[in-house]
């Protein structure tokens, strides 16, 4: 009679004594782990070569490890020896399969026929010799071991494991040099593979050597740790177009530490318990799953909205700039029209005209002065102005402004003053231009227009390393509410229109990039509504170096 | 269609062998069976 292990024979295929507990364990995680996730993979990616080729390397290793199962379990050294043999393909398979789906991973295209051949003579010699005795010449009876002939063993198996291993490192390092964009998806990708690839080996290696295959069991714990890092990179780096996964896996991994449970229950109650807790997690799971993909179809549906909406407003920005251009051209001309009028070009106005063509004068420029400013906010948002860098007197520029906004106070009764700290020097390097133009002239505009009656008091010193310019106001002053939105683009306080209908909300807007380009500072207090309001604006004394 | 000869192959050579090593070992268990030292 034909000798047997010292076990009793294996029940249902998978139970006997032979077997350790941890064994089911570090078994079925590894399996459900490789399945779950290249099922998924396959139903996402059914097209991708790729996922085609991870899904058949899975499937090796799957067939490997319940193999291993069926092998501990069996007391039989005719059906080890033939599950032994079965490993070892299933062992070049597998590795070859996973050098494949590495390179068409990394490459993003298919491999050559010609390495595809080498890949498939890699195989020839193991295929050959699996039948004979010279790979596996018998059984050890005692453990049910194989035994297995040392150096073809090692070249022809675990030779080209290591020879693949080192090809997969090659292919990687290949692929950062070709891809260096995708350095770190490559990285995260091979450092998973190889993780999984020498635990599995060298678990098998170990065992070879020394005939203890408990130690094998641990090589499959690399397997969960690779699912995990290409699951990471899958999701991170949107491959195959895998959102959800995160989620799922999750899921996955829980119910099966719960259900691995089951295998531990040695009571009716205990295996109960754990189904139904199975049972209930994973109806729990189910609506997670639902949860989070609803959530990311909200977010891609709001992601989507983001970029037309960003299209749709260059697209106005474009028009609005093209529409702001003809309306500044039509109005400067107004605007020339009647300056030659004014100016008795074209023969002296009579009496009761000239005031109408003044008024039409003013109008236009204030109507160019307007549109000027929206197109120059947009610019500078649009980081498109250019500064000229050069020194000035501020308090010339200040003076010269003052001048041209005296008349407009006078007119409203307001009194306008000026004072400047004395021996100071105001030099400053910047864009003498917009400084005076847009910030000074729009912050005095600014008070001149919002205050009914009184006065505005500008002054202009130095402060240790800052020069500071203030213009105080008797005006409507500013609430806490209105000092959020004063200098924002388009920013009106709620109640300026009623004061200003002509604001644009841009002059402030535009008065603060240009502080701000000068490595100055802007700022508004006021004590509230009623009280009057004090425009700051600080450069610094020193050289700055502006934006050119 | 190269790689689909190749792998025609491929499956029958995996499958040959398999039926010779099935062949050898379970029905004619053409193989050698020893019994080491153990406890057991």
């Amino acid at each position: 009679m034909e000798l047997l292990c010292p076990w009793e024979p294996a029940q249902y295929l998978i139970f006997s004594s032979n077997v350790p507990p941890l064994l089911y364990y570090s078994h079925l995680t590894a399996v459900l782990a490789a399945l779950i996730f290249a099922i998924v993979l396959i139903l996402r990616a059914s097209q991708s070569l790729a996922v085609k080729l991870f899904l058949a390397a899975m499937l090796f290793f799957s067939a490997w490890t319940i193999l291993d199962v069926l092998l501990w379990a069996s007391n039989r050294p005719d059906i080890v020896l033939f599950y032994w043999s079965l490993q070892i393909l299933l062992e070049l398979l597998l590795f070859t399969s996973v050098l494949y789906f590495a390179f068409v991973f990394i490459a993003q295209k298919d491999l050559q026929f010609i390495w595809k051949v080498g890949l498939a003579l890699l195989l020839a010699p193991v295929l050959v010799l699996l039948p004979t005795s010279y790979l596996l010449p018998g059984v050890d009876v005692s453990w049910c071991n194989a035994v297995e002939n040392p150096l073809p063993n090692f070249v022809f198996t675990y030779g080209i494991e290591i020879l693949l291993s080192f090809l997969i490192l090659f292919i990687s390092f290949w692929g950062i040099s070709r891809q260096p964009w995708r350095q770190k998806e490559i990285i995260l990708f091979t450092t998973g593979l190889i993780i999984f690839l020498i635990a599995f080996s060298s678990g098998n290696i170990i065992g070879s050597i020394t005939d203890d295959w408990n130690v094998a069991q641990t090589g499959l714990f690399g397997m969960p740790v690779f699912i995990a890092f290409l699951a990471y990179t899958v999701v991170t780096f949107k491959t195959f177009n895998v959102k959800l996964f995160a989620t799922q896996a999750l899921v996955a991994g829980i119910a099966v530490l719960i259900g691995a449970r089951l295998f531990y229950s040695t009571t009716i109650s205990g295996t109960i318990l754990s189904a139904v807790t199975l049972a209930g997690f994973l109806i729990s799971g189910v609506f997670l799953v639902r949860s989070v993909k609803r959530e990311i179809q909200q977010r891609e549906h709001i992601e989507k909205l983001a970029g037309e909406l960003q299209e749709t407003n260059k697209r106005q920005e474009t028009l609005m700039h093209f529409i702001g251009h003809e309306v500044k051209g039509y109005l400067t001309r107004d605007a020339g029209v009647f300056a030659s009028l004014v100016e008795g070009d074209l023969g002296k106005l009579p009496d009761e005209l000239k005031p109408l063509v003044e008024r039409g004068l003013a109008q236009s420029r204030d109507g160019a002065l307007s549109v000027e400013n929206i197109l120059t906010a947009s610019n500078q948002k649009n980081g498109k102005v250019t500064y000229t860098k050069a020194p000035f007197d501020l308090k010339e520029t200040a003076e010269a402004t003052i001048a041209k906004a005296r008349p407009n106070a006078e007119a409203k009764g307001l009194a306008l003053s000026f004072s400047a700290g004395f021996g100071a020097p105001f030099m400053f390097n910047g864009d003498r231009a917009k400084i005076g133009d847009n910030v000074f002239k729009n912050i005095i505009d600014n008070s001149i227009n919002y205050t009914l009656s009184g006065s505005i008091a500008v002054s202009l010193k130095k402060d240790g390393d800052k020069f500071r310019f203030s213009v105080k106001d008797t005006g409507i002053g500013i609430t806490d509410e209105d000092k959020k939105r004063l200098f924002t683009e388009g920013g009106h306080g709620k109640d300026s229109q009623t004061v200003n209908v002509h604001s644009t909300g841009y002059g402030l807007f535009i008065a603060k990039n240009i502080v701000e380009a000068h490595g100055g500072t802007i700022r508004a207090e006021s004590e509230g509504e009623g009280k009057g309001a004090t425009f700051i604006v600080e450069f610094p004394v020193s050289p700055v170096k502006v934006i050119e | 269609m190269k790689t689909k000869i190749l792998y025609l192959i491929l499956f029958i050579a995996v499958a040959v062998s398999i039926y010779f090593t099935y062949e050898r070992t379970i029905v004619y268990h053409n193989f050698q069976t020893i019994e080491s030292e153990s406890d057991v």
